[in-house]
């Protein structure tokens, strides 16, 4: 492959972790606001079967959430671009 | 030296990317689950809300630091994928390969495999570094095994230069 290929090919990794870490972000974001919705005592976390069913639900809650925030897609869109890039070599 | 695919290897470069879905969708399973994991210790250790804070910001992060690694390392796969097929006709045509060991320049990042690789390390193993013959080649990543988030992968280079380059 041409040099210009490899470089291609690096190129449209970083544009996808850029992505990536944008997702990150707001995973993290929604993370910390669910945290918030927990009670508390004293500025500690409480173990109540309360918090703990909160936290069970979350499991299911971030993922999905991912998938709105085009995760999901992200990965469509990665998959989708090898055609064009096997063009370019 | 320009790639050579065919009609059959549409296959292979296929299957290299069903992987890479189940892969990166696997992330965010394992990301989820572990965010949970991790806030249910929280809970029950009582944590403060400013530990659990930097705890949860840590264990949400990981996603990125997963996915990134395996997105670069997905694309250098599926690049060197293609040098490989390409190879492999050459030799089916009755040429040999000889290969570069090509990327990034030497910096404080490159691995000590890599500093091999590129010729500034000493290795009898591989004595014309960056220049390998097929077998070298095949050492080398024997050896070294898969290189995550590596910025470096062999790339073909003619019988002629090789031979100019390592007289």
């Amino acid at each position: 492959m041409s040099e210009t290929s490899i470089k291609a090919f690096q190129d449209n990794a970083d544009h996808y972790i850029n992505l990536i870490n944008k997702i990150g972000k707001k995973v993290q974001r929604e993370s910390v606001a669910f945290l918030k919705t927990l009670d508390t005592e004293d500025g500690h976390l409480l173990p109540s079967n309360a918090n703990l069913e909160k936290v069970l639900l979350f499991q299911a809650y971030i993922k999905k959430y991912m998938e709105t925030i085009g995760y999901d897609d992200l990965v469509e869109k990665f998959i989708a671009d090898v055609p064009e890039l096997v063009k370019l070599t | 030296m320009k790639a050579i695919l065919k009609q059959a290897d549409a296959a292979n470069l296929a299957l290299l990317q069903s992987i890479d879905v189940d892969e990166l969708l696997g992330i965010k399973d394992q990301l989820a689950i572990s965010v949970k994991t991790n806030l249910q210790a929280l809970v029950t250790g009582k944590a403060s809300l400013i530990e659990a804070v930097i705890s949860v910001e840590k264990s949400a992060g990981v996603l990125s630091q997963h996915a990134a690694t395996y997105i670069n390392t997905s694309r250098s796969t599926l690049s060197q994928r293609i040098t490989d097929i390409t190879a492999g006709h050459l030799k089916e045509e009755g040429g040999g390969v000889f290969y570069e060991y090509f990327g990034s320049p030497l910096d404080d990042r490159t691995r000590p495999e890599c500093v091999i690789g590129l010729g500034h390390g000493s290795s009898a193993n591989y004595p014309n570094a960056p220049y390998f013959t097929e077998d070298e080649k095949a050492s080398f990543e024997a050896e070294f095994g898969l290189r995550w988030n590596c910025r470096h992968e062999f790339n073909l280079i003619t019988e002629a230069y090789y031979k100019k380059v390592t007289s």
